[in-house]
């Protein structure tokens, strides 16, 4: 199976920076949302698929069925999810990456700054050490031409 | 050049770059290099060569985009300063933007200031807003940032143009053939902008559909008028009518759509931020849709205000089918439905990256740079009339997609939402735009290099223009070959330079 996967963690799941920018750059052939909000809501999942670049096959997953699913795909394949801790249970189970793209995590009430656009909780900091724990590198960059800031260097 | 020159130059730019108080309309006008080497243009007392500075630096500046924060370039300084080179020294235009180009990078570092200092007033926004919401959002989101912004921006324009106006001035002065050498520059990056911008979107044939255009417009000069025709013609379409029964809202009129409009199209950026991007526009927006759902009920009043202060980002004209089906949600909470204030929040926020998506390329990489090359277009050929009409075209598409949006969202709900997500499908126009892109390229670069290579006063004019096609292959294929064209930029500038002496 030749595959290569590569994660990023977005609070807006699919949008311009993705759309735009790193798909072509990526020259990904499948972009993968997992999110179990969006799973469950008809309405939102119509959106987000509609607004997918078309020349590329797209598909929603829960987090339970995520892996069995990436498993059988071919090709350059692009996660999307809103939270590490997502990343962090699916490696755990048995998830291949070559590395996790940091793009951008909104503020909230339960998370704090770390850099410009990234906001994060004390519960994803240690889901993001449990993942670099396993050897996979996060990293911080909006845009493929921005430089990549290791996130180990901020928590 | 007066201290009162120059200060009006920086005043061109704060009401360039900030991009408020201008309906969402100035963003794809006035941040422009065309609109603010025109404004300069007047300002100076020579608004046709200001025009051609912009026009020639807009160029370059193509397919510039912004997405969430990151920019590429300031399209708007350099306009600035092209226009203030080309008429003060007395410059050719390419010339004037081959100086103005790496300059108005320096733009770059002011936006990051913006986004980074702004944090500044939203922290305080966030305390303040528990107290009086209204008072809070105009003071910390409008009033102090756009005051500071105004302070700011006008210092630094007016200070990068007298440093750019002096240096040049006595550079030239002392070296006479630099203002050679450098139209030379200037016409070799507006090659290579051609050659990169073609790899905007895939294509293998974009480069034999540029070719055609730019040898069809040097050769035979077609009338502007002729292909806007063309293009109306292709763009012609009846979408079907919803069929779904408008919603009948228990509170909000149209008149409260166009009021909470009016707030959001004209502070979505007033005071953008990392932690909030346009979180506050939103909460602003929605000052009247509450003030109307909850009238004498302050409290209830106040929360709805505060609760919509959230991360919120989207595509500011697309993307208000967003804000119309949140407050047709916000009208059913009020009529009794029993809607979570989380729930709102989540659909929000599920809705606005996917529709981000969509808007970035409806407005970004079709409407915008289609009209834009219109703009150039009439400036190079001197047809004014197509430059006003373009521009009017743009400032007309933003009003009536973010108004139509507001509605759409509001009356037809989730069917009025998925059809905005649908438009770029349902158009067949937005199919084939990204080759009539292409094409008008051609056709604006081809126009534009004529006109520049006219005025240099070379005997076989269209001859030496069409050669320069050859120009644009080898960049083309450079670029496809991964040499960054920030590289090729650098070699371009040091390789003129190189032949200072032989001038």
């Amino acid at each position: 199976m030749k595959s290569k996967i590569f994660a990023r963690i977005d609070d807006r799941l699919i949008h311009g920076q993705v759309t735009i920018r790193w798909i072509p750059y990526l020259k990904a052939d499948h972009v993968v949302i997992i999110d179990n909000e969006l799973f469950a809501n008809e309405f939102l999942k119509k959106v987000a698929l509609v607004a997918a670049p078309k020349n590329i096959q797209t598909q929603i997953l829960s987090e339970d069925k995520a892996n069995d699913i990436i498993s059988k795909l071919e090709g350059k394949i692009l996660l999307l999810a809103k939270s590490p801790i997502v990343f962090k249970t699916l490696l755990v189970e048995g998830l291949k990456l070559e590395r996790i793209i940091l793009g951008g995590t909104g503020s909230r009430s339960d998370r704090k700054a770390l850099h410009k656009n990234i906001f994060l909780s004390a519960e994803e900091i240690d889901a993001i050490k449990t993942i670099e724990n396993l050897g996979i590198p996060v990293e911080i960059q909006m845009i493929p031409e921005d430089k990549t800031i290791p996130i180990s260097k901020l928590i | 050049m007066t201290l009162t020159g120059f200060l009006l130059l920086g005043l061109i730019y704060y009401i360039g770059s900030s991009t408020s108080f201008t309906f969402g309309i100035g963003y794809f006008t006035l941040y422009r290099s065309v609109f603010s080497g025109l404004l300069t243009g007047l300002v100076l007392g020579d608004a046709m060569s200001g025009l051609l500075a912009g026009a020639v630096s807009n160029l370059l500046f193509i397919d510039f985009t912004s997405t969430g924060g990151s920019l590429k370039g300031d399209p708007c300084l350099a306009g600035i300063l092209s226009a203030l080179l080309m008429i003060k020294l007395n410059l050719m235009p390419a010339a004037a933007v081959a100086i103005a180009f790496p300059v108005s990078m320096l733009g770059l570092i002011l936006w990051k200031y913006r986004l980074v200092f702004n944090k500044y007033f939203i922290d305080r926004l966030k305390k303040e807003i528990r107290h009086n919401s209204v008072s809070a959002l105009k003071k910390y989101y409008v009033y102090l940032p756009q005051g500071m912004l105004l302070i700011v921006s006008v210092i630094f324009a007016a200070v990068s143009a007298w440093f750019i106006y002096a240096s040049a001035y006595y550079l030239i002065l002392k070296v006479p053939a630099l203002a050679v050498v450098l139209n030379t520059t200037g016409l070799i990056l507006l090659i290579l902008s051609a050659a990169s911008a073609l790899l905007w979107f895939k294509n293998k044939y974009n480069i034999v559909i540029f070719a055609i255009a730019y040898l069809l417009s040097i050769y035979f000069h077609f009338d502007a008028y002729l292909v806007l025709i063309i293009i109306l013609l292709l763009s012609a379409q009846k979408r079907e009518t919803i069929k779904q029964e408008k919603y009948k809202a228990s509170e909000i009129k149209g008149k409260d759509l166009i009021k909470s409009w009016t707030l959001w199209m004209n502070f979505t950026h007033s005071c953008y931020s990392y932690e909030m991007l346009q979180g506050p526009a939103f909460s602003f927006s929605m000052v009247p849709i509450m003030r109307k759902l909850y009238r004498g009920k302050k409290e209830e009043r106040e929360n709805g205000i505060v609760r919509h202060l959230d991360f919120f980002n989207t595509e500011p004209n697309v993307g208000t089918a967003i804000h119309g089906y949140i407050i047709q949600l916000e009208d059913k909470r009020k009529a009794g439905h029993h809607f979570s204030e989380a729930y709102i929040s989540d659909t929000k926020k599920g809705l606005m990256g996917a529709v981000a998506g969509m808007g970035d390329f409806t407005t970004q990489t079709v409407i915008a740079p289609i009209l834009i090359l219109g703009m150039i277009y009439g400036v190079v050929r001197q047809e004014l009339s197509f430059f006003i009409l373009s521009a009017i075209m743009m400032a007309g598409s933003v009003v009536y997609l973010s108004l139509k949006g507001y509605f759409d969202g509001f009356y037809y709900g989730e069917e009025g939402v998925l059809r905005r997500v649908n438009l770029p499908m349902e158009i067949k126009f937005f199919r084939i735009s990204h080759k009539i892109f292409v094409f008008l390229l051609g056709l604006v670069t081809g126009e534009t290099i004529f006109r520049l290579v006219l005025m240099i006063g070379v005997n076989n004019v269209s001859g030496s223009s069409a050669g320069l096609i050859f120009l644009v292959v080898i960049f083309n294929y450079l670029i496809r070959k991964g040499i960054k064209p920030q590289v090729m930029i650098i070699t371009i500038y040091i390789l003129n330079l190189l032949f200072l002496p032989f001038v």
